[in-house]
């Protein structure tokens, strides 16, 4: 993620910092992420540790009070961190497009959602109002929806969650952007309608080399969609690789015990698993590595000083100083079959915990 | 009944019809509603004049030629003498026919002395609503969109004292300012659009101004507010994401959807426009129903009060149809209520 990036290069994060509440806290430190052409790259982590303010900054649409205090942006290798508002305006759209976990709030509640996508055909690319509508027509058939000429002339609260999401990819991809950000789109989908998106964010990348950036909680859904996942902790990239050596050979414990919760590629096993303790808050100073605390494989030399991510084959690091000791799953994996046989109060523990995450 | 009508043809007819119709329906259901509404407000405002306790005979002729014999005449020939509700209906009928009687001392029919009076309060009052919407939108708007700058801040302070300026306060001042100190407008009169419409502008601008200043503050705190809310709504960061001009997003989206209450504030301000214009008539001395209106009650000129409020009440019911009309198109996701 240093020198050059890739001459097919899409979105470029390169150790983006980004301070809230006007600079009282520092949420995210150090991202560097890449998305080329055709790839899907998938981020997770827990709630709050800054994936959507990292697709909110990637998108030009940080909420007020937040700032890049440090990093670039880059969208097709064009520096895009302090672009003026007139140049996103010709980026959006056109450039890149978003979808996000509720879609029936991010449409106009008292406009057709035909009209909304009309709209953006006719000030995106100059069409005039009957092209527009055959145009929407045409997308909404591309996405799935059926009787699109019906869907057209409806306003949001008369479409289901699954039909709202797929007028968000419509209206989203209607101007051929290279790049689509899809921040938990899925997450609050049922789990057919879910498969049916997951197709269609593929069909899409297969048919235009859409490059994806797809937020999620759901290790399964990452593992189906992406090419490379990117785990996040705390405002920092903890573990970045590609999907299966992630998911198959985790090197970071944080990673190891997502993996773990979520019971990705092993469902004979079905107890309840958390991870023991809560991350740190937004804006926490932490000398050493931020999972420290909750890490079962943490020694003296995690506490000292910033943990750099360590390269442990091509395009896979991790930011752990036992990422390279072979022992290091045995230990997590220890401690974690050590909590399983619960008590009834740890599994009461467990489960609102869980229930709070989410 | 309606509701379940609505829904159970939901799935048969194309979204569009069915809200074109919903609209048409509530459109008509405002209209067959005015009517009701008119008939009782006619009613109680012919009840007061009735109930008064006037003898309108004995004022009509007069203390000395007032004997029972002349007011039992002149009150059978005026009618007075049937029951209330027949006189009631003799007059709804006749008023239904635009006939609103005659004054009891000028002979004028009531209903021409109104024609020759409505138009100054309608210019007045046209153009308050254009000032009010033109000067409360504007503040409302950039102090929004600047919200705790010292624009904002300064939105705030003029409207609250602007609220507590009664409109003849605000009139006196504008007169003596703009007419009297620095002589760019007549000070009173008026003149009709016939007259030119530069001449027409310069009569009505300062009692419009006068009566829209204080529905300029309530729309422009009302509008601040919404669209401060409506700012922060995730479809505002939708529409940016799109890719959408600023200015559209904030026209088409964003003012659309805050504008719900202020129009609402600009309906139920209406009334209190038309009690400020008698105020502003008698400042700026225009000769417009107010006027009328007073003079009449001095003189315990019945019909002549009678249709005044007729006229004016029909005004206040069909501003307030307008508007409900406005809001059903603007918030379809609601019925009317702003979202």
């Amino acid at each position: 993620m240093t020198g050059n990036p890739p001459p097919d290069e899409v979105l470029g994060i390169e150790d983006l910092h980004i301070t809230v509440h006007d600079g009282a806290a520092t949420a995210i430190r150090g991202v560097s992420l890449s998305v080329r052409t055709g790839e899907i790259v998938g981020l997770v982590g827990e709630s709050g540790s800054g994936k959507t303010l990292t697709c909110r900054a990637a998108l030009g649409v940080l909420p007020p009070g937040c700032v890049i205090s440090q990093g670039t942006i880059s969208f097709s290798r064009e520096d895009v961190t302090d672009l003026p508002r007139r140049g996103w305006e010709r980026l959006h759209g056109t450039g890149m497009g978003a979808v996000f976990q509720d879609p029936a709030s991010y449409l106009n509640p008292n406009l057709t959602v035909g009209g909304q996508l009309a709209e953006v055909l006719r000030v995106k690319q100059q069409l005039p109002r009957g092209q527009a509508h055959r145009r929407a027509v045409e997308l909404f058939t591309a996405v799935g929806l059926h009787d699109p000429e019906r869907v057209f002339h409806q306003i949001p609260a008369e479409l289901s969650g699954g039909m709202l999401q797929r007028v968000m990819i419509a209206i989203a991809i209607s101007c051929d952007p290279r790049l689509l950000i899809a921040d938990e789109a899925t997450t609050a989908l049922d789990v057919t309608i879910q498969a049916e998106i997951i197709e269609l964010l593929l069909d899409l990348r297969d048919q235009r080399g859409l490059a994806v950036l797809f937020v999620s909680h759901d290790l399964a859904v990452i593992r189906e969609l992406c090419d490379r996942v990117v785990v996040f902790y705390a405002g920092e990239v903890v573990e970045t690789g590609p999907v299966d050596q992630i998911i198959e050979r985790p090197s970071h414990p944080y990673t190891q015990a997502l993996l773990r919760v979520a019971s990705v590629g092993d469902y004979g096993r079905r107890e309840l698993q958390v991870i023991p303790g809560q991350p740190p808050r937004v804006g926490a100073e932490i000398a050493g590595c931020r999972f420290a605390e909750r890490c079962p494989a943490a020694i003296a030399a995690c506490q000292t000083g910033p943990v750099d991510l360590i390269r442990l084959a091509p395009g896979h690091q991790a930011r752990c100083v036992r990422a390279t000791d072979p022992e290091l799953a045995a230990i997590t994996a220890a401690a974690a079959a050590a909590r399983t046989p619960q008590t009834p109060q740890a599994g009461q523990a467990g489960l609102d915990a869980e229930m709070a995450a989410r | 009944m309606a509701v379940a009508e609505l829904t159970s043809a939901a799935g048969a007819i194309a979204p569009r019809r069915r809200r074109v119709r919903a609209t048409a329906s509530r459109i008509g259901g405002g209209l067959a509603i005015l009517i009701p509404i008119l008939v009782l407000s006619s009613f109680i405002t012919y009840s007061l004049g009735a109930l008064s306790n006037s003898n309108p005979a004995a004022t009509i002729l007069g203390q000395d030629a007032a004997t029972p014999a002349t007011v039992a005449r002149l009150d059978k020939a005026l009618g007075l003498d049937k029951p209330l509700i027949v006189q009631y209906w003799d007059w709804l009928t006749q008023a239904a026919q635009g006939h609103l009687g005659t004054s009891y001392f000028t002979q004028i029919p009531v209903s021409q002395s109104i024609a020759q009076r409505l138009p100054v309060d309608l210019s007045i009052a046209i153009l308050a609503v254009i000032l009010a919407i033109l000067i409360g939108g504007t503040a409302g708007t950039v102090a929004a969109i600047r919200r705790g700058g010292w624009f904002d801040r300064g939105v705030t302070l003029v409207c609250s004292a602007v609220s507590t300026l009664p409109a003849f306060v605000v009139g006196i001042i504008l007169v003596v300012v703009f007419a009297v100190a620095w002589r760019l407008l007549p000070a009173n009169g008026y003149v009709g659009p016939t007259g030119g419409i530069f001449p027409w502008l310069q009569h009505i601008i300062l009692p419009s101004l006068a009566l829209s200043l204080q529905v300029a503050a309530d729309i422009a705190r009302q509008l601040r507010t919404s669209l401060v809310a409506v700012l922060e709504q995730n479809y505002i960061v939708g529409a940016r994401v799109r890719g959408l001009p600023y200015r559209r997003i904030l026209v088409r989206h964003a003012l659309r959807n805050a504008s719900g209450p202020a129009l609402t504030i600009l309906g139920n301000d209406f009334p209190l426009m038309l009690a400020g214009a008698v105020a502003a008539e008698a400042v700026f001395s225009l000769p417009g129903l107010g006027q009328l209106l007073l003079e009449a009650a001095q003189t315990r000129d019945i019909p002549v009060v009678q249709g005044v409020l007729l006229v004016v009440s029909t005004f206040v019911i069909v501003v307030n149809l307008v508007v409900n009309t406005v809001l059903n198109l603007l918030y379809r996701s609601s019925d009317g209520i702003a979202a």
